[in-house]
């Protein structure tokens, strides 16, 4: 076990690269890698493999698109902003703009939000920008109403503040009556079981020591390469709640991977293809990566509780929720995930094609991602008056 | 489909009765102006046309409907989102986890329609 976290007594990031650029490293997705251990054994699997690659698509709502739209003439300081009638955040400069995964269309509610104006702007797609403004002597102008792509923006770019959940829970309903929530749809009476994560090729789950991931990692993103700036909020490692903060270029992303969804009575949100590249830089490191199915657990969660703190029916694998039937009492339960498997593999082995193909190098982060944090509720609290009298 | 002449007799129920077949009610919107029913019949070929001719008989226009919901495959990205709500397992994942419709055991109950996040469910 290596004294300190990151040591590279495997193999050096250099190598890596270097055998990448020669067309000799020996490149895996995480679930071909769980197979070759299987086989081989992790000693030997360890010693052939260089990089394994990860993948994960699904919901991430913390997610979201900076965009500059250039100055009009005359020139307008935007104070509220809406793209095909989703407001956009605008507390920066005058035409800077934030569009998040959540917002929802002042005209179609929440069939068409922050996540679809995303889409609709990587793929291409015209979008309406509507901006009004209080009028300053130097940005004098009060209203502007036009149509723009992608290419017309100077910066578009994707900053999601938190994204590629380690895990999540599994969910399920124990009240009389179907409950919608983020979990998407829970039939009464444990009906059904749902679930986040793509388990086995999990970014964060396979470097569960965090031993790789760091500020500047790159990564893939939305279909293009993007950045690891940092951890992601409610990031909480050591209880398997590690998260992301990413960064990219929309302008070299793709619609397949970055899609807007709605989920039924709770909202919009963003389905996000990410991708980690692993390189096996020590034992633990290959040892995690390693990790199945049947080795990563999650908690199974009552939703139809709702408070904060909910109980937990059960601890689950994810090779008993990817089977498609849950143990619950003696009662089997169907379960199905929220996140798609198919895409999330499909991210995976594009990433390994992009490195074979010399097309992606790996690179060292400037700085570890924490290894620990605490993750804080928030409390509420009075400002009591006091009043002293004689 | 029911004219307005038809709200006076029971048709489905006499049709029932008739041809003693146990017909399911999917969905039905009937007012004083007009009625839609969509059923399911438990029958085949002959069978199954005969049923017909016997509501055409009766004046109501029956129309059959090749499958009850769609997936539009360009916007599925098979999340599997809509499987579990599914209260007939209409739905399953293929060996690559692409998503399979049973369209047999579809009863067009369309917890489906509102469960998948990318809104490529609909009615047929």
């Amino acid at each position: 076990m290596p004294e300190v976290r990151g040591s590279e007594t495997l193999r050096k990031y250099e190598e890596i690269n270097e055998k990448i650029g020669r067309g000799e490293a020996t490149v895996l997705t995480a679930e071909e890698f769980v197979a070759a251990v299987e086989s081989k054994g992790l000693e030997r699997a360890a010693r052939e493999v260089d990089v394994v690659t990860t993948g994960t698509f699904g919901a991430m709502c913390s997610s979201g698109a900076f965009l500059n739209f250039g100055h009009s003439d005359p020139p307008i300081k935007m104070w509220h902003c809406w793209l095909n009638d989703v407001p956009a955040y605008k507390g920066l400069a005058a035409v800077d703009a934030y569009i998040g995964a959540t917002a929802a269309s002042e005209s179609r509610g929440f069939e068409y939000g922050g996540g679809h104006v995303i889409e609709d702007l990587v793929s291409g797609r015209e979008i309406r920008l509507r901006a009004d403004a209080y009028g300053t002597d130097c940005y004098p102008r009060r209203y502007i109403e036009t149509t723009l792509t992608i290419e017309d923006l100077n910066q578009a770019v994707l900053l999601n503040p938190r994204n590629a959940y380690e895990r999540y829970n599994a969910a399920t309903n124990s009240t009389s009556r179907t409950i919608y929530t983020y979990m998407g749809t829970l039939l009464p009476n444990y009906g059904n079981v749902t679930f986040s994560g793509s388990g086995q090729l999990s970014p964060l789950h396979k470097d569960m020591g965090f031993e790789t991931i760091g500020v500047g990692t790159r990564i893939f993103l939305g279909g293009g390469t993007g950045y690891v700036i940092g951890e992601g909020t409610q990031h909480c490692p050591q209880k398997r709640f590690g998260t992301l903060m990413v960064k990219g270029n929309l302008k070299q992303m793709s619609g397949r991977y970055l899609r807007g969804a709605t989920f039924h009575r709770y909202g919009p949100t963003m389905y996000v293809g990410l991708g980690l590249p692993i390189p096996i830089i020590n034992e633990n490191v290959a040892r995690t990566a390693a990790l199945s199915d049947s080795e990563i657990f999650t908690d199974l969660i009552d939703y139809g509780v709702p408070s904060r703190e909910r109980p937990t029916v059960k601890q689950v694998s994810y090779r008993e929720l990817k089977s498609g039937k849950v143990l619950i009492g003696d009662e089997e339960v169907h379960s199905s995930p929220l996140s798609s498997l198919k895409m999330a593999k499909e991210v995976a082995e594009v990433l390994r094609d992009m490195i074979l193909e010399k097309r992606f190098f790996l690179n060292r982060p400037a700085e570890l991602l924490p290894a620990e944090m605490e993750f804080k509720p928030l409390l509420e609290k009075s400002h009591a008056t006091v009043a002293v009298g004689r | 489909m029911y004219k307005p002449e038809h709200i006076k007799r029971p048709i489905l129920a006499e049709t029932v009765l008739k041809k003693k077949v146990l017909l399911n009610i999917l969905e039905a919107k009937v007012n004083s102006q007009k009625g839609e029913l969509i059923v399911s019949a438990p029958l085949e070929g002959e069978a199954l046309e005969d049923l017909i001719r016997s509501f055409e008989a009766e004046g109501v226009a029956v129309e059959k409907l090749p499958r009850i919901v769609e997936i539009d495959q360009e916007k599925c990205t098979s999340c599997g989102a809509c499987i579990s709500p599914c209260p007939v397992s209409a739905l399953s994942f293929s060996s690559d986890w692409s998503l399979l419709l049973d369209e047999k055991r579809c009863v067009g109950c369309r917890v489906c329609v509102d469960a998948c996040p990318f809104r490529a469910i609909k009615m047929a």
